[in-house]
């Protein structure tokens, strides 16, 4: 059997970019944690909302993260309610989901290599879409990559109500924090 | 009764004097990832009159729930259970707490605190005070001067807040030294002269805090609730602490004093305290609180160099409901032979209703560090509740 030459070349191609990215289809492996940061005023209330789920899809160019609202929990069942129900809505809005094109991410493709910088997405939550600069970083593992990003997005501009409760008023500004092993999907 | 009862209820007894509560300040807040103290209390370095934040919390994080679902606190958490709408700018408190002595044959009751707080806040301005009962103890706080039952007032000060998390106060207040808590009979709250039961003083302070900050420095004017002048004490407290993440602060302290004439001496005398804290909680529904501080005394041209050490460990299996263990050495003089003492003890702290806990102590070891001081088994029930 003979080989066509566009075949040929594009098998040549892929074997050379195969290496330097993530070329097959991504999916989360073990554990992952997204956090969300924000702060409250008067007193500098430090507030953490905290979930162990995350679904990433993967079109081969898109890559996104997607986090059910309901797992995330803050360490105040009140709060938690009070975030999901009353500001971010989740009966009707489930997600917040992050987008970024894969290619513009660094891949490493030697165990240990690591690469870091920033991204360009699209962050949405409360069914709103706003652009997020992503400052990420990705590590070769011997079975996939642990990766790393954060960015912050203002609330508001989500169209989320500003929160305030017995006094205190949460910074519109908050902060998202991932961090998590990726393999290639089967 | 048996020789070894009699002793026993003695102690118990003299502990009457010794475990005048003041207000709350509960410092392994830090295991609900609580490091600053600003959101529940008026004042920012902690302790006194809580805001509605703080109420709030009282209601949701502090008590046991019982398997309820955690309704929202909003309305019962406010000053008389919601009954009474106050300004938005006025915080009222009244506080109660009591022990019971449960000695052989005679069951004693004593009021420790009777306070009640006021704090206004608007806009850059904020004014907090105190003013209460106590049947025994507390006698720096003392407006009377009765055998039993004495008016006390613990703290009156203003402030103005010129810029985000930076506030001017002038009046009495607590020093700011080390872990704020009302567990005073700490050493190293004890030895350094800064509980929060009745060592107030009056002065100018500075506080600052940022998110991960909080720092405070005062110039210490006396006690003008002691005379005469002459016993006033005079110099400066100051500590810096540093959140490292939200569960886990470090911190530091200096403090220096003199008076002409020490209440306990009748001699001049320079105290310097200057020590290292640390409040973390490494895992969840647990805290570590750890204080030790050097000591360094001038009575009278006599130098001492001493310490004080205390550490305390939390749990809250449930919610409201902690365990707790601690373990405290002091010596006022290192170079002088027999002058440590130590003590070592636990106890479970409950907060079984809304605003409402009860304490049990027990321990063996020397109450106050106190030169020489016998150690002994030491108990006892505490009450406390707050509108």
């Amino acid at each position: 059997m003979t080989l066509s030459r566009p075949f040929l070349a594009t098998a040549l191609l892929a074997a050379l970019v195969l290496p330097l990215s993530a070329a097959a289809a991504l999916k989360v492996e073990g554990k992952p944690k997204v956090s969300f940061f924000a702060t409250g005023s008067p007193g500098f209330l430090d507030i953490e909302g905290v979930s162990g789920t995350a679904v990433v899809t993967d079109d081969g160019t898109k890559l996104s993260f997607a986090v059910p609202m309901t797992s995330v929990s803050t360490g105040i069942s009140l709060r938690d309610e009070h975030m999901q129900n009353e500001y971010v809505k989740v009966a009707q809005f489930p997600n917040a989901t992050l987008t970024v094109a894969k290619a513009a991410v660094q891949w490493g493709a030697a165990v240990g290599e690591k690469k870091t910088g920033s991204v360009p997405g699209e962050f949405t939550i409360h069914g709103v879409t706003k652009p997020a600069t992503v400052a990420y970083t990705t590590s070769k593992t011997k079975t996939g990559w642990k990766i790393t990003g954060k960015f912050d997005f203002d609330v508001a501009q989500h169209g989320i109500a500003i929160p305030s409760y017995l006094g205190v008023t949460v910074d519109p500004k908050m902060r998202a924090e991932v961090a998590m092993d990726l393999v290639d999907a089967p | 009764m048996r020789p070894r009862l009699h002793a026993l209820a003695a102690f118990l007894v003299a502990l009457v004097g010794l475990f005048p509560s003041p207000a709350a300040a509960y410092p392994w807040m830090v295991q609900h990832g609580y490091t600053a103290c600003a959101q529940c209390h008026v004042d920012p370095s902690g302790a006194g009159t809580l805001t509605d934040y703080g109420r709030g919390q009282g209601e949701i994080l502090l008590r046991t729930h019982y398997g309820k679902e955690q309704g929202d606190p909003e309305k019962i958490s406010q000053f008389l259970f919601g009954a009474v709408q106050l300004p938005e700018a006025l915080q009222l408190q009244a506080d109660v707490r009591g022990m019971v002595i449960p000695q052989p044959g005679n069951v004693r009751a004593i009021l420790m605190q009777g306070d009640v707080r006021a704090a206004v806040q608007a806009g850059l301005f904020t004014a907090s005070a105190s003013v209460g009962a106590v049947s025994e103890g507390g006698q720096n706080a003392w407006l009377s001067s009765n055998d039993k039952w004495n008016l006390v007032a613990r703290e009156y000060w203003a402030a103005v807040s010129p810029a985000k998390g930076l506030m001017i106060k002038g009046g009495r207040m607590n020093l700011p030294f080390g872990i704020r808590t009302e567990d005073h009979i700490l050493y190293v709250r004890s030895a350094t002269g800064t509980t929060i039961n009745d060592d107030q003083q009056l002065g100018l302070a500075v506080s600052y805090g940022t998110r991960k900050l909080r720092a405070e420095v005062m110039g210490i004017a006396g006690n003008l609730q002691v005379s005469p002048d002459v016993f006033r004490k005079r110099g400066y407290s100051a500590m810096v602490a540093y959140a490292v993440n939200k569960r886990f602060e470090i911190g530091a302290s200096s403090m220096f004093t003199r008076s002409e004439l020490d209440t306990d001496t009748l001699a001049p005398r320079g105290q310097m305290a200057h020590g290292i804290f640390t409040r973390a909680s490494p895992f969840e529904k647990f805290s570590v609180l750890a204080e030790a501080d050097l000591l360094l005394d001038n009575q009278d041209g006599e130098r001492f160099t001493g310490v004080a050490t205390a550490a305390v460990l939390d749990y809250e299996p449930v919610q409201g409901l902690h365990v707790f263990g601690l373990g405290e050495y002091c010596a006022q003089s290192l170079s002088a032979e027999g002058d440590a003492v130590w003590r070592g003890g636990g106890g479970v702290q409950w907060f079984f209703a809304s605003r409402a806990d009860i304490r049990l102590d027990g321990g063996y070891g020397t109450i106050f560090c106190t030169p020489g001081g016998e150690a002994r088994p030491y108990g006892l029930l505490q009450a406390h509740f707050y509108l």
